[in-house]
Order: C-alpha cells, then structure tokens, then sequence
C-alpha cells in the first residue's frame, strides 16, 4: 500500500521550479530558467531577482509563499498578504472591461520604503505577487512580466501535474 | 531637550502672514477704539487680507536692529538658521506700524494736535530705528468726511500734518466713525497690505544684496540662511511661487554644506524645515505630486545621514518625525479637497513614521540600557543660558561651534550620555501606537482592509511591549478572524502566540485556554515541540495548576504573572468554561453524521459522532454530549468517563474518550424516537465535549449544529474538489475528509403489515349507489387496535367533484346533497394477527368523468425496540380511479298514429310518443319500472301504463314504449308545447336485494301543435275477403269556424271493384264530421 503513494510524492514534489527566487543566469534579463539543474547556481548568492514571490489561490489563501531572507519571513508574508488590497481592487476595476483586452499583469501595486511589490492575476484569479528590493534598478517593467510570465507557466505546469492534488499548498523542491 | 524636540517648530507650520501692528488704539476704555479693533479682527475669512495684527502702545520698544555689516570679509557665520528669527518677523518685527489718532479737520486746536500726532509718530520712528518698516497714520473721525476736493481746509490741514509728521500723502488715512465702519475698515487693511508688501519686497532686496560680499569657503551657512530668508519674506509677501522657488534653491544648498557627525543634525533639521516648507507650498499650489517627489527625493537624500553611531535614535525620531509631518500635510490637504487613492495615501507615511519610530525604540533599548548606577550629569550639559538653542539642530554644549574636531571629548561624552538617559524615558510605544492608529484610521478610509488589520496586529504587538495587555489582546482578538477567514495559518499562528503570550500575563483563563487551544490545532504552523509545551501548559492549567511561562517574556511581567495564576488557583467556582469553536480552529475536530436521512419510529436512531485531534499528544476527554432540538432526546446521547484529574494523559490509548492525534475516532448513539416525533425533524444542534473534570477546570467544546469551525467549510469545499487517491484503511477507520455532516433526520412511521383491497365493479353508474368492497386483512404478528378506515374522494381534486360525489356505509337509503363526499376516521375496531374484515361503501356519483378515491387504513400495534415498548400507529392507503358513466341512453320520437315520423302534431288529433331506453352500461340493467308524467297541456287517449316493468337489459340492448296522446288546440305557442317527463326507475341487475331504484328522470322533448282546418280519418277494416264487399268508411272533420266546400274524389286501384259515388261535391259545416260510405270489392294477388 504505501509503496505507490511514495512515489507519487516524489513525483509531485518535483512539480514547481520557480525559478524568479535564483539569480539570473548569464547576461540579459529574462533568464530564468524553469529547469531543475541549477540548484547549485540558486546558492551562488546575488544579485537576486526578486526577494519574495507568492501564489495565492482565488479565495486568496496562500498556495506557495517564499521569501530569500528566511529570517524575517513574517514580513514578506504581511506584505504580500497586505497587497491582495490592491488587487482585488484592481481585479474589480478590471471586471468592467472587455474580457480580450484583460491584462494579466497588475503592475506595480505599492512600493514601500524598501520594497515593490508588483502583482499577476490569472483568468482564474490565481494571484501572483512578487517583492522586489527597491535598489534593485536592473529590473525594469519587461523583466517583471517575463518573470510573472514564467511563474504563470510554471504554474501552469503544476496544475497540468496529474498528481499535484488541486487547492493543495504547493511544494517546490526549490523551497527545500 | 523637551521629549517633542523632533515636532516642528510652530512658526514653521503656520502659514506667514504680514505682521501690522496697531498704536494708539485703547481697546480697554474708548468703546470707539474698541469697535475699530474688532473690524479688524473679527470675521477673518479668506477673502480678507492675510495679515496678522497686533494692537501695541506707541511706545513700544521692537527688536533692535543690528547695525549694518559693512563687510563679510571677517564674519564667520556660528550656525544655519537662528531660533529666533521666524518668530521675530512673523510676531515682533511689524512691516508697518498704523498710528491711529483721534482728530477732526475742524478742530478748533488744529495746532496742538497736529504737534502731538507728528510726537507721536516721532517716537515710533524712534524704537523702529535702522528697521525698513512703514509708519502709517489714521485719523479717526467723528464727521463724514466730504468728498475729495470740496474741503479745503481738509486738504490743506492734511497736507500740513503729513509735513509735520514726515509722510508720504499715502501714508495717511482717514477713518470717520460712521455707520460704514467695516467697509472703511476693509479698504484701510487693503492700504495696509500694500504698504506691508513694499515692505516685504525691500526686505528681500536687502537680504539679496548681502550675497555679493559671501565667498563660497567661509559663508556656506550663509548661503542657506539668506536663501531661507528670501524664501520666508516672499511667503510673508504672499508671492508663494518665489517663496517656492527660493526654498528650492535653499534645499538644493542645504545638501551642498560639508557634513559631519557634529553638524549632520543641523543640516538634516533644517533640510527638514525647508521640505516641509517646500510640501508645504506644493500642497497649497495644488500640485500634490510635485510635493510627494520632493518627499521622496528628500528622504533618499537624508535616509543615510545617520549621524553618530550613540546616537541613532535621534535619527530615527526624526525621519519618523518627517514622514509624519508629511503625512499631516497629505492629510491636510486632502481635508481641503485633494482625492488620495488606495495607493497613495497619508496613511503609507505614518506607517513609515510608526516603522521609524519602532526602530527608534529599538536603537534606543541596545544603546540606552545604562546601568541604574549611572546617574544623569551635573550640571546639565542640554541646559543652556537662555533655556533655548541659539541656533536650531545644534547640540547645547558646543552652540556655534564649527570645527569639526571635538575640542572637549569628554564634554562630548557627558552630552551624549544625557540625551541617551533622556531617550530611556521616552514613551516609544505611545508615539508608535499614535501613528499606527492614524494610518488604520486612514487605510479604513482608502479600501485596505487587510493592510488595517496588518497595522492593528502591529498596533497590539506595540501594546505587549507597553504592557497593556488587555488593549493588546483586543487589537489582535479583532483582527484574528480576518486571517483565520482568508487561511493565511502563518500569520495566525504569529497572532496567536502573541495573544497567548498576553493572556498568561494577566492569567486570563478563557483567553489562554482558548488561544492554547487554537495553537494546538491544524491552524497553527507551530512546531510539534511548541505545541507539545502548549499542551503541557493546556492540561496543567485545566489540573488547577499554573502553566509555564510564555518564552521571551518579560521576566518581571512573568513575576505578577506568576503570582495572578498563583491567585486563580485559590478562587473557588466558575470553572467550567464554554468556548463556542465556530469561530476558530480548535485541536479537535467534530462531525456528527446520522446514518440515514430517515429513520422508522419502531427502529432506534442511530449516528456516529467522528472525532479528531491535532494535538501532538493523545489526549483524554471527560464527556461527550449531544443537543437536540427535541431536548428529550438529550439524555440519551451523553458518554462520560470518570477518570482522575491527572489521568488526562495517562493510559492515553485506553477508553472510548481518549483521541490518538490524528485519529479518527467514532463513537456511536442510538436512541428511540418519541412517536410524537413522527414526521419531524431531528436536528442536532450541538455538541458540547468537555475536557478536565468539575474538580479542576473543564473546558467544554461546543459546536453548533453537526460540528464544523471556522476552517472546516473550507476544506470541505477542498476535499469535494480533489481527486486526490486515499490510500486504504483498515475497515473500522474511515478519511476524516469522506465524512459528510449529516445533522438532521426525519422521523416516518413505521411500515404498515397491512393488506389493503378494494373490489368493485367499474364503471360507476351516474346517480347509482356503486358499490366499493375495503378489505382489510392484517399480517401483523400481534393484534392491531383501533383500526380505522377514512374513504371518499380524495382530496385536492376539482372542487365541483367533492359538491356531486357522495359516499355512505349505507346502501339502503339513496344518499342526498347532505352525504359527505369523504368519510372519515370510521372505527372498524381490533384484528388479531391474519384477521381480516370487509367493510362495504356506497358512492353515489352525480355526474359522469373519473374521479379519485382514497381508502386510508389506521391503526395502532405495541412494539418492542430497544427493550422499550411504544405504540405505534401505521397507516397504509389505497388509491383507486373509478370512471362513472350513463346507464343508458334515452331517445325519444314523435310519430302519427301509421306510425309515421312527425315533425309537429296537429291540435285534438292523436299521435304516438315513442321512448327508446338503450343501454349503455357494460353491467345488466334492470329497468324496474317507467312512468310518463304528462304536462297538463298533453292528454292521454289510452291508459298510460308502462310496458317495460322488470325488464333486464343487456349491453347494447334496448327497450321502446310506445303511447297515444292528443293535444288539444292551443293557439300558437313559441317553442312548442311541453310534454312532461319520463321517468324511469331502475337498477343494476347484479345490485342486491335492499338496494333501492334509481329513478332517473328523462325531460320530454317540446312539440310544435299545428291546427289543421280538415281532418280525414279513414277507417278501414283490417282485412278483407276475396270477393266480399270491404266496407271503406272515411270521416272528414272540418275544424274550423267557417262552412266549407270539399270535394272528395274516389280512386280505387286496379285490385279492386268499387262502387259508391266517386265523386261527390258537398258544403261541410263547421266543426262537423261526416261520415263518407263507398264499398270496395275486389281479389288480391299476392
């Protein structure tokens, strides 16, 4: 009996890569890439990309929060938590117009003293936020999308993964 | 240094007005000057001038004027800006001094006053001396004053006081003290106006032409001191866009000065004073993004200006402080009319303020944590001979100093340490609880929901810090269910430590049981060792015992704490708590689930109550009980298990109450329903499980209804939604995720063992008594009592039915309107076991079409369930659907005596009336008997006997009668004449004896009656011989009045002779028969 589940796990475990969390690889912006392989470049230290990134589902409980300075992880967790306001008023704006002409990406949704955070919104309101440091000049408006782009098929890739069980937190072996 | 040394200056924050004073003006004792004094103040709203006034005796000594610097080359400025300066002109130094006067132009000593105004303004001059300020004189005036021009002797004396006095022409005015005071008063103020922005435009022509003689090396300071002062007098003068473009530049200065650890304060407070300045104006100008960029670029620019290391905090404070300022303005404007969004608001900068000002307490906790030993020094190095700073943002004991080298370190030491004992005594979580209550108030205004309750979490963790607990545990109450409804367990669980930490501090009983609760529960992200020392602590306070303490408490906190629980353990009573789970998410979960939507009466009710723990540890409940909504039911649904206090955790696999974390446990009730309950709902409507027993405390979980918390709804919806696999268990454990809350039952009554038969023979006659069998035949294994039996037409059909149906146990007697259409509630008594018994109903059917009847049967049978004896009552029903159709058909024909068909009768001559009875029923009918009632205009030529008594007719078969009537003349009558009823009595040949007749009434149809004016009536014999004479008599009648001529002509045929008159021509008389005679002889053949 508990010999299949077990390898059901692994399997699911093996579903998400983010890769927005690991420094870009090579030169250019929109380089992350959604491969298990590079695990031992996610350790190579700065510059990150982004600081926190969330998943949260439509009823806006968190299917995967992580945030690289592990130690104050509270605090990505509050702002993230604090920016669905924005979101779900820019998700209502959003209602009213056209369904073609939906933009997924919300933009950036407040910055802080130390902080942007910029938000995602999937056709299923899925909610994407992702924190950014604020020094962190070398991410313009495109390299935000390509990430949020990525993160989108990433999870698109879970959702495809017969064995991730849906409503379910996510598990990223990344965030092992 | 006072705890507000960061709060701005107030003449900083006000909005600089020209100051005017007034002389000469006795507003204590002259009602006259009085009235004057009030004009001016009185009513200052927008559309008045902006000037500030201030009444001052004439001889009222104004700051001394420096005398003028003729060269810069040896001046070294001591600081940026003095302390004094603002206030000075914006409260000491006027831009024009009025004196006011009291003189007439006729007056009659023109000379001594004239002498005494020019004195009086001599002695203004005198203490204004070296000051550009104007001198204005106003004489107040009893007479109207004419108009320009017509007075010469006013225009002469004025001419002549303006030369006594030293002014210009337009430095006096004149003010009659009429009935217009307030007009005339609105256009002195506007003349003063005039004069006080010369004023302010020479002040900063006089400011501007120092900065020819600065040189860049030495004057820096310089620099931004006359640009403030540019800036601050174009503010005075009303020209806001200089005044903003000179506080720029100013700005733009400040950061050029070279900055070091011993002015960095001064340069950052003035920066300060100037963006506050420059918001400030930007606000006003209506262009709020220019003011929030300025912000910004401001605080990029001076976020790292730390400053000295021992003193961080002061840095803190007083970013903390120009976020709040901002965040004053923002709000102020918007008070004014600006729209703010959700994202750009006042409120993200008192947030920042209060984050600044958390950090501010904590650089302040590491670096003031002086022993007690040390005392403050004396003599007080922030105490300065004037009790102020000459200059603003420099430290009291080296005012003016420079150099950036410290001259007297220990000097140095001793300032620091004081500023670092007097920050200990700051009430830093007042100030951070301040701000984070103006951003809620503000964020509740601009939509964010979640970022309000993110900022009262912070506002009540600021509270445990102050150690107000209970205000804390209010906060953090409020916005638990925020989090807790939104699933967001990481952040709950941050809650939720704090809230316990707060509710053991102040040994609030039903908070710490209730938080601990929670935090043992799937809610919480606690580690299992956390949550094992909660559990601990959970049973050890239910034991009547004191918890440990929270860890990274404050030990003397821990200390009172120690000895409340210590005190709580001695009061006696109110120790059963009742915590209601539907608004958290408590360790222990419950699911009640009734076994079937229905249960039978005679069948107990059964459903199991699911119960599962969180908690690291296996755990032992005391008692279990179940509420209905019938309470009756409640007793029977209790498990107790009396164990010992400290037996909680003990032989914790044990007993029905003990839950293995993780587990699911089932416990089964049974109880048999009251027979009242039959066809109600049992609900139950909650489930109360107590933990620790009446000896220490108890707690006791409710849920309401069949269980269910905050966070259940939720995952059921999950668990609906997935398709995840569950692996096998073991066949007595089910998923805790398949179990589906089913807390209601009906109650039915119980299946009846009855036989229920009906016989009868279809269709029903209309109007017959039909004839409908009921057995009943019981198969119950005991005897059935009182046995009753409801028939008739069902209800709920067509209301006409129920007037023309009725039923009856009596077929002897036809039943009448007054019959009911159901019968109900007819006691047919007790059946032993296989008895059976007949009971015969009569439903009497009016009119034809189908119709429903119901035959109920009830009954009462004692049964034994669950070695409890109830008596139940069954009931079975039949439902049968009869057609009802006519008997038969009735046709009804007119013909002449030869039986040939009439269309009318003719008046006094005979005719036929045929009825022709066919049968329609599938059943043999026998016609008892028939009657034909004539009308009375009808009259019978023969007896009217029937003719078809006792006969039966088989289906399709038919009966005729036939009789002779005549009707009389009547004259001519519309619509014929009526010609009575027939009626026929008749019933089913299968019908019993005593089975009354039907009579059925059959209305004769109406028949035209023609008079004729003759009649022939021949009157043959029935049969003739061959070769015999055939008498052949034909009676003519003539039925009119009148006499009339008939001829009658004879044609025999062939077959026979003939003799008489053939042809005979005769006058018939009215009213009179004849009788015509002629023979026939003849043969017939064939």
């Amino acid at each position: 009996m508990p010999l299949i589940p077990s390898l059901w796990e692994s399997k699911a475990n093996r579903s998400l890569e983010f890769s927005c969390l690991r420094p870009a690889l090579g030169a250019g912006a929109g380089s992350c890439v959604t491969s298990g392989g590079s695990r031992d470049a996610a350790r190579a230290g700065p510059p990150k990309l982004a600081v926190c990134i969330a998943v949260m589902a439509k009823e806006n409980y968190p299917f995967y929060i992580r945030s690289t300075p592990t130690e104050n992880e509270l605090k990505f967790h509050y702002m993230v938590h604090t920016s669905l306001d924005v979101v779900d008023e820019k998700i209502s704006a959003m209602a009213k117009a056209l369904v073609d002409q939906r933009e997924l990406y919300l933009d950036l949704l407040y910055p802080t003293e130390d902080y942007k955070v910029y938000g995602y919104v999937t056709n299923s309101k899925v909610k994407f936020v992702m924190v950014v440091d604020s020094s962190n000049t070398a991410l313009r408006d495109n390299e935000i999308r390509s990430m949020f782009r990525k993160l989108h098929n990433s999870y698109t890739d879970v959702m495809c993964n017969p064995f991730y069980n849906p409503g379910d937190c996510i598990q990223s072996r990344c965030a092992q | 240094m006072s705890p507000t040394q960061w709060d701005l200056p107030v003449e900083l924050c006000c909005r600089p007005m020209a100051f005017v004073t007034l002389t000469g003006l006795d507003v204590v004792y002259n009602a006259v000057h009085r009235a004057v004094w009030d004009a001016f103040c009185a009513n200052r709203r927008a559309d008045r001038v902006p000037i500030s006034f201030k009444v001052l005796p004439g001889d009222h000594e104004y700051p001394k004027c420096r005398p003028k610097r003729t060269s810069y080359e040896w001046y070294i400025p001591k600081g940026i800006l003095k302390t004094g300066w603002m206030n000075k002109h914006l409260n000491l130094v006027p831009a024009l001094v009025v004196v006011f006067y009291e003189l007439d132009w006729d007056e009659p000593q023109w000379k001594e006053k004239q002498s005494e105004c020019a004195t009086r303004v001599e002695i203004v001059r005198q203490s204004l001396q070296g000051r550009n300020t104007k001198v204005a004189v106003v004489l107040i005036q009893k007479k109207t004053p004419l108009p320009p021009g017509e007075d010469v002797i006013a225009s002469e004396r004025a001419a002549a006081l303006c030369n006594a006095c030293e002014l210009s022409g337009k430095s006096l005015f004149v003010l009659p003290h009429t009935d217009h005071l307030v007009g005339y008063i609105i256009r002195l103020e506007n003349a003063f106006y005039e004069h006080a922005q010369t004023y302010y435009y020479t002040e900063i022509r006089r400011v501007k032409s120092h900065k020819e003689f600065l040189n860049k090396t030495t004057h820096q300071l310089l620099f931004v001191r006359h640009q403030f002062k540019i800036a601050f007098f174009s503010e005075l003068k009303q020209d806001t866009q200089n005044a903003l473009k000179n506080y720029r530049t100013a700005y733009n200065l400040v950061h050029e000065l070279r900055a070091h650890e011993t002015n960095i304060l001064e340069i950052k407070t003035m920066a300060g004073f100037i963006n506050y300045k420059i918001c400030r104006l930007c606000f006003q100008h209506n262009t709020p993004l220019d003011a929030i960029a300025q912000f910004r670029k401001h605080i990029d620019l001076c976020k790292k200006k730390i400053g000295s290391a021992e003193l961080s905090f002061e840095h803190a404070a007083w970013m903390s402080k120009q976020f709040q300022a901002f965040g004053d303005l923002f709000d102020e404007a918007i008070k004014l009319g600006l729209t703010a969004i959700q994202t750009q608001n006042p409120g993200f900068y008192y947030q920042q303020a209060a984050y600044y000002a958390q950090e501010r307490k904590q650089l302040a906790k590491s670096l003031c944590n002086h022993e007690a030993s040390i005392m403050y020094p004396n003599p007080d190095p922030l105490e300065t001979q004037t009790g102020v700073l000459d200059f603003y943002g420099q430290r009291s004991w080296r005012q003016g100093i420079l150099s950036f080298d410290l001259s007297d370190p220990e000097k140095e030491k001793v300032g620091v340490l004081a500023i670092q004992l007097k920050e200990r005594n700051v009430a830093h979580s007042e100030i951070i609880i301040t701000l984070l209550s103006n951003a809620v108030a503000q964020f509740k205004k601009y939509k964010c929901p979640r970022m309000k309750s993110h900022l009262m979490v912070q506002m009540g963790e600021e509270y445990y810090y102050a150690k107000d607990y209970t205000k804390a545990l209010k906060l953090l109450d409020y916005v638990m269910c925020d989090y807790r409804s939104e699933g967001w367990w990481t952040l709950l669980t941050s809650i939720l430590t704090t809230a316990l930490k707060c509710s053991y501090l102040m040994a609030q009983l039903k908070d710490y049981i209730t938080y601990s609760l929670e935090l043992l529960g799937r809610a919480s992200t606690l580690k299992d060792d956390q949550k094992s020392r909660i559990e601990k602590n959970l049973i050890n306070v239910l034991m009547n015992e004191s918890p440990d303490p929270e860890p990274d408490c404050d030990i003397f906190a821990v200390k009172t704490a120690q000895k409340l629980w210590a005190d709580r353990i001695s009061l006696a009573g109110s120790n059963i708590f009742t915590i209601g789970v539907q608004d958290f998410v408590p360790f222990v979960q419950c699911k009640a689930k009734f076994h079937a939507p229905s249960f039978h009466v005679d069948v107990p009710v059964e459903f199991d109550i699911y119960l599962k723990a969180d908690c690291p540890h296996p755990i032992r409940f005391s008692k279990l009980c179940v509420s209905f909504n019938n309470q009756e039911y409640n007793q029977f649904c209790v498990i107790e298990e009396a164990s010992k206090a400290n037996e909680v955790l003990e032989n914790p696999t044990q007993g029905k109450m003990c839950l293995v974390p993780g587990k699911t446990r089932k416990l089964l009730f049974k109880f048999v329903a009251k027979t009242e309950d039959v066809g109600k709902k049992i609900e139950i409507t909650s489930v109360d499980l107590a933990l620790g027993n009446e000896t220490g405390r108890c707690v006791v979980l409710n849920w309401q209804g069949g269980g269910g918390d905050a966070a259940s709804s939720q995952e059921a919806l999950q668990a609906a939604r997935s398709f995840k696999r569950r692996p096998k268990l073991p066949d007595n454990e089910v998923h805790w995720d398949s179990i589906i809350i089913q807390a209601s039952t009906m109650i039915i009554s119980r299946v009846p063992n009855i036989s229920v038969h009906l016989r009868h023979e279809p269709p029903a006659l209309t109007n017959e008594m039909y004839c409908l069998v009921v057995t009943v035949q019981s198969h119950e294994k005991t005897q059935i009592r009182d046995v009753k039996l409801t028939a008739g037409l069902k209800p709920g059909q067509d209301a006409n039915l129920t007037q023309k149906t009725h039923v009856t146990l009596h077929g002897t007697e036809l039943c009448d309107e007054s019959y009911p259409a159901l019968l109900t509630d007819i006691p047919v008594g007790d059946l032993h076991p296989g008895e059976q018994l007949e009971k015969m109903l009569y439903v009497r059917c009016g009119t034809v079409g189908s119709r429903m009847f119901l035959v109920y049967v009830s009954y009462l049978i004692n049964i034994t369930a669950e070695e409890k004896e109830i008596v139940c009552k069954c009931h079975k029903d039949e439902t049968v659907t009869i057609e009802t159709v006519f008997p038969f058909d009735v046709a009804v024909k007119f013909v002449s005596t030869k039986f040939e068909h009439l269309e009318r009768v003719y008046a006094d001559i005979p005719f036929l009336l045929m009825t022709d009875l066919l049968s329609a029923s599938p059943w043999a009918l026998t016609v008892v008997s028939s009657e034909l009632q004539l009308a009375p205009s009808m009259t019978t030529v023969d007896q009217l006997e029937s003719q078809v008594d006792n006969v039966v007719l088989q289906t399709g078969e038919s009966a005729s009668e036939c009789f002779c009537l005549r009707c009389p003349s009547l004259g001519n009558v519309e619509g014929g004449v009526a010609t009575g009823h027939y009626i026929i009595s008749w019933k089913r040949t299968s019908a019993m004896e005593n089975i009354p007749v039907i009579r059925t009434v059959i209305t004769l149809p109406h028949v035209i009656v023609e008079n004729i004016p003759l009649h022939v009536n021949a009157d043959l014999p029935s049969f003739g011989r061959v070769r015999e004479s055939l008498p052949v008599k034909y009676h003519l009648q003539n039925k009119t009045d009148f006499v009339q001529d008939v001829e009658i002509s004879v044609e025999p045929s062939d077959a026979f002779m003939f003799s008489g008159l053939k042809q005979i021509r005769l006058p018939a008389q009215a009213f009179y028969s004849y009788q015509y005679f002629c023979q026939a002889t003849g043969s017939t053949h064939g």
